[in-house]
Parts: structure tokens; sequence; C-alpha cells
């Protein structure tokens, strides 16, 4: 059972298709990153699965509840926090909060204590009775989050949390949504920060207006890492360069600092062959270690393929 | 800059709409009864004009309606504006409030001040009225069954009314611009209303009043539905996004 499942989910606005055939599964307990550069539909894909905005086609099932049913129980199981806080800036962070947590339909005793929890929570209980509008971004942040968390939501749907904020409320964050992974709510995060994605991340959509790819993040990162590994001397890299460049089943090498990034043919035979030959030749070895390329890698060099093979493409009319 | 603004807010702005509110009122006292008016004018005015005056005398209480009919499309249409600039829309469609309760707070919130400042006028009139010699006179035109049902049936009513369809437009329009200036054509049915009623003084009884406020409770129903269509969640992102 995923707490998230759509089927070729499509969003058109007019003649603008802003998300095409959208198929995603997403595991309960984790948390999904759903990356894409400005205009690739996130938010709009966001929307849909709150039940913000209708799809054009498709179906979608979101914490047990159907898209095209009723979306009433399905606000009920989701918090969501926009990409802008969106409170009341006149009013004080308790007060904007008692009201959400109103409306999401608490009593009011419930509401108090869950709001207090929360803003005790995330270190804004201080600041409980001043006016939103004099709150720093980040406390405004952590104010929308304990507005979106109030309810106890199965899902929540964090959409750019952490944009301008500085590096440690950004930590803070990141630490934070790990620890509501812990207790078993799935989040839903949008974000173009790649390094946190890569920090928080159990699995990692990216998409541009259609999904790109898919999966969980270790099982991207070692398929699209290629058969490199890296190995790691205790003293420089160069002298041992040539011993790989006679070796036939070692396609590519290149030292980096004092390590050498070998590409291999069929990495498991050959990664034992290829410390045999270096350790006979007098290397000592300090580790080796299959290559792995950043996220950041693998997403820029998906999104460059992805608008080639489109400028390569005749333009739909 | 904010804590200057807080400050006109609290100590100039609203101490200066009830002071307007009092004036206003004040300025619209009958001076005279008609007998009176009739006395000290009839050396230099002929009747015509002295009946005149009397009915333009009259006439004010309908002043009343328009306050809160205006006031009240305009505040529903900044709510929606300002919800929309301050994006507070979208985490506020993302509980699960109905659309009808949605739709219904919005306008009730923007009708209660509009409304208060209205009967606030009626009363500090009445009250002003009541320290004129020969009051009373005055007194028993503003509390027979006409002004009394224009006070509390078609001024609240025609208030609620104008609220759901400035909700309309307030949710139609795509940017809020478009909004504030369609919001200001919600005035002219005001302005029709009140030539209206000075037009038919003398015919308006409390019979048609009612059959009117019936009209325009209907006419504010239809608004509310319309509205609360209009608003649906997915209707108002859609159109914001396309």
């Amino acid at each position: 059972m995923y707490a998230i499942e759509t089927t070729a989910l499509t969003r058109a606005f007019r003649r603008k298709i802003a998300v095409e055939d959208l198929t995603l599964r997403v595991p309960g307990s984790t948390v999904f990153g759903f990356l894409g550069p400005n205009g690739a539909g996130k938010t709009t894909t966001v929307r849909m699965l709150a039940g913000l905005l209708p799809p054009s086609s498709g179906t979608g099932v979101v914490a047990g509840c159907p898209l095209n049913g009723n979306l009433d129980h399905l606000r009920h199981r989701i918090g969501f926090l926009t990409e802008s806080p969106g409170l009341y800036e006149q009013l004080t962070a308790w007060q904007n909060l008692l009201f959400f947590a109103r409306l999401y339909g608490l009593s009011e005793k419930n509401a108090q204590s869950q709001v207090a929890k929360y803003l005790k929570l995330l270190g804004c209980w201080e600041d409980r009775h001043k006016p939103v509008g004099a709150l720093s971004k980040g406390m405004r942040q952590k104010t929308a989050i304990v507005r979106a968390l109030a309810h106890e939501p199965e899902i929540l749907f964090l959409d750019e949390p952490s944009s301008g904020l500085d590096p440690s409320t950004a930590r803070f964050f990141r630490d934070f949504v790990k620890s509501l992974r812990a207790n078993g709510r799935t989040i839903f995060l949008t974000t173009h920060n790649l390094a946190e994605a890569e920090d928080v991340c159990d699995y990692i959509a990216i998409m541009k207006t259609r999904l790109i790819l898919e999966g969980s993040q270790s099982q991207i990162r070692s398929e699209l890492s290629g058969n490199v590994v890296t190995i790691r001397f205790s003293t420089s890299a160069e002298p041992w360069l040539s011993i790989v460049q006679q070796l036939e089943y070692a396609k590519e090498a290149t030292v980096v600092e004092s390590a050498l990034r070998v590409n291999l043919a069929n990495p498991p035979t050959d990664t034992p062959r290829l410390v045999r030959a270096l350790v006979e030749g007098g290397a000592e070895l300090y580790a080796v270690e299959p290559a792995r390329k950043s996220l950041e890698e693998i997403y820029l060099e998906l999104l460059d393929s992805v608008a080639t093979a489109d400028r390569e493409q005749p333009a739909k009319v | 800059m904010r804590r200057t603004r807080r400050f006109l807010l609290r100590f100039f702005i609203a101490p200066s709409f009830v002071l307007l509110y009092s004036f206003t009122a004040l300025g619209n006292l009958p001076h005279r009864s008609h007998s009176e008016v009739g006395a000290l004018t009839a050396s230099r005015l002929s009747s015509e004009d002295i009946e005149a005056a009397e009915w333009f005398s009259r006439s004010k209480i309908f002043l009343l309606l328009m306050l809160p009919m205006l006031f009240s499309a305009a505040l529903v249409m900044q709510t929606m504006v300002v919800e929309k600039t301050a994006k507070t829309l979208e985490p506020l469609l993302a509980t699960p409030v109905k659309t009808f309760d949605l739709v219904l707070g919005k306008i009730l919130a923007a009708l209660v001040f509009p409304l208060l400042a209205g009967y606030l006028y009626l009363a500090i009139y009445a009250g002003v009225v009541c320290l004129m010699d020969r009051h009373s006179e005055m007194l028993r035109f503003m509390f027979s069954p006409r002004p009394l049902i224009e006070a509390f049936l078609v001024m609240p009513v025609s208030a609620f009314a104008n609220a759901s369809l400035a909700m309309i437009v307030a949710v139609r329009s795509r940017d809020p611009k478009t909004g504030s200036l369609l919001s200001s054509l919600l005035t002219l049915p005001g302005i029709v209303l009140y030539g209206t009623q000075i037009a038919l003084l003398d015919f308006l009884n409390q019979y048609i009043l009612l059959v009117c406020v019936g009209a325009v409770l209907l006419l504010a129903g239809a608004g509310i539905f319309f509205a609360t269509e209009a608003f649906q969640r997915e209707k108002v992102f859609e159109r914001w996004d396309s």
C-alpha cells in the first residue's frame, strides 16, 4: 500500500500542459523528493495531490482517498506547507495557528494543546504572541509548519520549505523532516535544493512536465553513476596510472587527487582483478569504493539530456 | 513604517470614521419642522420650495441604505484581494472547511462593520434629533414602519446581496487590479437604488418595501449560490494559474 499513488496524472491549463502522464508510487513513512526546474509542474502536482486542483485526466489515491472522491476526507489527512507561509500578518502566531487548527476540526482545547506542542518542538513558543508580520522568515516558516502539522496529518506536503532560509534554519528543517519520518509520517518534499534532497530524501523523482526519473536515492545513484570505481592510495596516485592503462578491462582511468577513477567493463569481476594487479605492482591501497555521482550531477545530466532530446524532437503543433 | 501605519489606524483613521459619521448624521438633521421651515422661509420661498425641502429631509434616511451596501461590497473585494496578494488563500483552501462556510463567513464578516456603522449613524441621528425642539414629528417618522423596515430589513438584505455579488466578481477576477476595478461598478446598483427610492418616495409603503425585501433576498440567495459555485477551490486555482 502506497501513501501516494498516481496513474497517468495530467493537468492542462487551456493549451498549456503543466503535468503530463505522471505515474508515481510513494511508499509510506518515507521522504519523497520531488525535483525539477522552475515551471516543471511541481507546484501543480502538489496542488493536485492536495485536492486543490482537479487533474485533467488520470487518477490518483492520496492517503487512501481517491482524488476524484470526497476531497474533505483527503484534506483532513494531509498537511500542506505552501511555498509562501501564507499567514495573516496582523494576527499573532498563536491566533493564526488556533484559527487554522479550528478549521481542521480540532476542538478549542485540543487545538491549543496541539499548537502548543508543536510550537515548543520547533522553538517558537516564546514568540507565539508576536504578530506574524514581526517574525523573521525562519520563524514564519516554522509557524507555517506548525499549522500544517497541528491536526496530525498522515502525509505532509512541503513546497520549497527551506527556500530563502539561512543555513542553520535550513539545517534545522532537514533534521525536523527526518524526525517526522522517524515518527512514521510520509513527507512529499518539492525542492530546488539538491543538497537538501540528497540529505533527507529516501526516494527521488525528477520531472520536467513529464516524469524523467523515479526511484530510491541509492538505486538511482548506483545505476546512474556507471561502472566507475575509485581507488584511493596512501600516497600519490600518479605512479599507478600506467599500470591501470595496460589492463584491457579498464576502459578509462583518470587521476583525481590521491585517487584513481577507473571505468571498468564489469565491476563485480574486474574490481578484484584490478586490486590484485595494483598490489602486485607495489601499490599501497587505502580504499576501494564504487564511484557515486552526486544527486546534483545526476540531476543536471538528466535535465541536459532531456533538453537535448526536446531540441531534436520536432515541435508539436 | 508599519508602526506608523498602525498608529495612524488606531489613533487617527478609525476615530475619523466615527467623527465623519457623526458629522454626516448631524449634517442631515432636520433643522426645523415643516411648519417652522414654512414660517421662516415663507417670505422668501414659494410653497413648492418648502414642500421640496421637507421631501428632501425625509428622503435622507435612504442615504443610510447605501452605506453598508457599498462598504460591504468593497470589503468583500478587499478581503479577497488581500488573501490573493498575501498568499493566504492557498493554505485556507487546503483546509477541510466547506466552501459555502468560507463564502458565507467572508460575506458576513464584511457586513459586520458597515452595518454597525449604519446603525451607529441611525442612533446618532435619532439621538441628536431628541435634543432638538419639536422633535416628536421627526421621531414619529423615523420610528414608523417604513423607515424601520428600511433600516432593519432593506439595509442588511441589500448589503448582503451586494456583498454576494462582490464575492462573485472577486473570485472571477484574475488579478487584484481587475477585481478592484470591477467592484467599483457595484456602486452603480446602489446609486440606482438610491435614485429610485427618492423618485418613488411618495409611492413607497411598507407593503411594497416588504415585497422589495423579498426580491432582494432572492437576489442575495442567488448571489451566494453563484459565489459558492465560483469559489470552488479547483476553479479558483484553475483561473489563477491559466
